[in-house]
């Protein structure tokens, strides 16, 4: 075989999986100007301490494959029943994402069973299509006590919705979920199980590190219910364990007073003795060069 | 400059390798080539689609290219080290080795930072550890001392190959192209042989050669110190250090006697690497082999005797078979035992078996770099917050496995290329037969 003929080979080879990598890079949709987007919306709610109800809404779009968030979309949250009730329109940030905050004083209606079915809009713009989510919740009123029964330290929590009589009743057989409060997240310590007949549950704490004061923000949460949605009540209380954040170590880094000086000396001398050898050794074979010249003339 | 006989003679002999390639070759070499591109193309996807397209999640974020790193530095301090102990104390069979120990420690060390590079999720920033360098990290140490090693032997190379340039420079009949006999009389900086010249030339190596043994250890005792000075399961370890440097050495030797054996097949060089060459490599394998596995003892036994907490949870891990237990036994038992048993007994002591034993050695010692990291970084003081339970455990993704093959054919590549542009022996190189005949006639 001749060697163009080997170089023929190769370059068929070569754009051959040229080909094959530019396939598959482009095996998701085309993205031209005349494309509409079809967005879908992410709803969901949660209940605070406060008994606010914080609505949000994440509005995303299918983009070169990926889901992409959409910014500054509009987005209208509705109570719909007998009649719709406008809560407030929104405009989505650059996760796509929207919140509504209601306060409690605001009266939502909801139906005989104590739902409310919320709706959230987006109307959709020139390529992009209109779209809207309902999110049915029960409203739950959670609590949570804190309290020392015998000397063991315990998380109370009960929980109660509305009965169809307007009655309260309780909320039974479901795990709450216990979280306490950490630097960048919230930490599952355990779960109360609401008892039935009381809608009542509660969890032995135990020893977690708190701040500088043993101050501590414990979390009793419902999470992601299908028929309550997220509620949660926080407290801080003074259980945790006081943690000393200064440090006394001695810094381990050289080139600072704290290196034992031999340490110092013995990297330097390395370090230099490296490079004064690396230089003569250059400085020799520019002489060798040099050399040669000489010889010649 | 005159050119002595028995380096007329080996430019004869090569002269074929360096004018022309083989269909053979050829194909060898666009294989190689396919391979490395394909490493291009994954790393590529890695940067577009970033990296959650590689096996690297919350636990394990140090994947097969810090394996990778180890492995191919741990080789370069092997070469390294050899070529320079062999140069100092020149024994009269050193020649065959020398320059391809030599070849081997700098492509592996060129190719193993690389992998840093691929581990890093924001290449753009890698400036910074030059510009905000922090004397006191042990990450700037290592750029300082991996820089250094590299300069240092590539300098040793570039001394060593001089004299060949001028050969080739001046050896007239070597039919190549304008340029690359230009290159040559660029590269031989117009030395001529002289007594002067040539005592500047021992005098730079030898410098560099006692440079070379000091900075390899030190290097690759850096490396191994990133892993000690880390309050991590099995890290956290006072020998680690020599531990590295041995099992670089033992890896290193593995690979040297493969590298040996291919080219000795490959460009009939059975006159000059003999029975004896391998018979010496075997001879280091099984010393290295007895110190790698009482090192391995040591290490494993006072942690499982110790009994702390975060290393037994490891070590339960590197001892069970249906985690890392198969892989712990071949990587210890399997690097120790081979070369000790197969080539103890002298009659099954063959080339081939020497070959293979070096492989399991080099195999193995990948491996042991595997559970040095990833069984650690699965074992985690504290559980990470809002983690996926299945992010815990790491398997490599394609994107890893491809740029991992392409390291090795780099590896394979630059010494066929290489080879292609010197003559793999250096100057002075004689068969095997002769050396025996000019110790008879001294006799």
């Amino acid at each position: 075989m001749e060697v163009k003929n080997i170089y023929k080979i190769l370059i068929l080879l070569l754009s051959f999986s040229l080909r094959i990598s530019n396939a598959y890079s482009q095996e998701d949709v085309e993205v031209t100007e005349e494309t509409t987007y079809e967005p879908i919306l992410k709803f969901s709610g949660l209940k605070n301490t406060e008994g606010n109800r914080i609505l949000k809404c994440t509005i995303l779009t299918r983009l070169e494959g990926k889901w992409t968030p959409i910014e500054n979309a509009e987005l209208t949250f509705s109570v719909s029943g007998d009649s719709i009730l406008e809560l407030g329109t929104q405009k989505s940030d650059n996760m796509g994402i929207a919140v509504l905050e209601i306060n409690k004083s605001i009266n939502i209606p909801s139906d005989e069973n104590g739902a409310t079915t919320y709706t959230v809009e987006y109307k959709g713009v020139e390529n992009s299509e209109p779209n809207s989510e309902e999110l049915t919740i029960v409203d739950v009123n959670l609590e949570m006590s804190l309290e020392e029964i015998d000397s063991v330290k315990t998380i109370i929590i009960k929980a109660s919705k509305k009965g169809a009589e307007g009655e309260i009743v309780p909320v039974e057989d479901h795990d709450v979920n216990i979280y306490v409060k950490r630097l960048y997240s919230i930490l599952k310590v355990g779960q109360a199980y609401l008892e039935e007949g009381t809608g009542e549950g509660s969890l032995e704490y135990k020893l977690i590190p708190g701040d500088s004061l043993g101050n501590i923000v414990i979390i009793a949460r419902i999470d992601e219910h299908e028929e309550f949605g997220n509620v949660e009540v926080r407290q801080t209380i003074n259980w945790g364990t006081p943690v000393s954040y200064a440090t006394n170590d001695i810094k381990r880094e050289i080139w600072t007073n704290e290196a034992p000086l031999w340490m110092t000396i013995t990297v330097i001398i390395f370090v230099l003795g490296v490079w004064y050898h690396l230089i003569l050794v250059f400085i020799r074979m520019w002489k060798i060069k040099k050399l040669e010249k000489n010889t010649i003339n | 400059m005159k050119i002595e006989e028995h380096n007329l003679k080996n430019l004869k002999k090569f002269a074929p390798f360096l004018e022309s390639t083989s269909t053979n070759g050829w194909i060898w070499i666009s294989s190689l080539v396919l391979i490395i591109l394909f490493g291009f193309y994954a790393y590529g996807y890695q940067i577009y689609e970033g990296q959650i397209v590689t096996g690297m999640r919350d636990y394990v974020s140090w994947s097969l290219y810090k394996v990778n790193f180890i492995f191919f530095m741990g080789i370069g301090l092997a070469g390294a080290l050899i070529s320079s102990v062999l140069h100092l104390a020149n024994p009269p069979w050193k020649k065959p080795i020398v320059r391809i120990s030599e070849l081997m420690a700098i492509i592996s060390l060129i190719i193993g930072p690389v992998y840093i590079l691929c581990d890093v999720g924001r290449v753009d920033k890698l400036l910074n550890v030059f510009i905000h360098a922090r004397l006191s990290s042990p990450i700037t140490w290592d750029v300082i001392a991996i820089l250094m090693e590299l300069i240092v032997c590539t300098v040793f190379l570039y001394l060593a190959l001089i004299h060949n340039f001028a050969i080739l420079r001046d050896y007239k009949e070597l039919k190549v192209s304008r340029f690359r006999k230009w290159l040559y009389k660029f590269m031989a900086i117009n030395y001529q042989h002289t007594p002067e010249q040539a005592k500047h030339i021992a005098w730079s190596q030898n410098v560099l050669a006692v440079l070379v043994i000091p900075m390899g250890v030190i290097v690759y005792s850096v490396i191994a110190w990133l892993f000690g000075m880390t309050k991590q399961a099995g890290w956290d370890s006072t020998i680690f250090g020599p531990y590295f440097v041995i099992s670089a050495a033992f890896a290193g030797s593995a690979a040297l006697i493969i590298v040996l054996a291919a080219f000795r097949r490959f460009f009939q060089l059975q006159d000059f690497i003999t029975h004896r060459h391998f018979n010496i490599g075997a001879n280091l394998l099984m010393v290295l082999a007895f110190f790698y596995g009482y090192l391995s003892f040591s290490e494993y036994f006072t942690k499982w005797y110790g009994y702390e907490e975060f290393n037994t949870e490891l070590i339960v891990k590197l001892f069970d078979f249906s985690q890392y237990g198969g892989w712990f036994i071949y990587a210890n038992f399997g690097a120790m035992l081979v070369p000790l048993i197969l080539l103890g007994v002298k009659k099954w002591r063959t080339i081939t078996s020497i070959t293979f034993s070096a492989v399991v050695v080099v195999s193995a010692i990948w491996v042991k770099c595997y559970l040095i990291i990833i069984p650690t970084l699965e074992t985690q003081h504290m559980p990470i917050q809002d983690s996926r339970p299945e992010w815990v455990h790491y398997s490599p993704s394609w994107v890893e496995i491809a740029l991992t093959l392409s390291g090795f054919a780099t590896l394979c590549l630059f010494l066929t290329l290489a080879s292609k542009f010197v003559t793999i022996l250096p100057s002075g190189a004689v068969a095997d037969e002769e050396i025996s005949k000019g110790k008879k006639l001294i006799a």
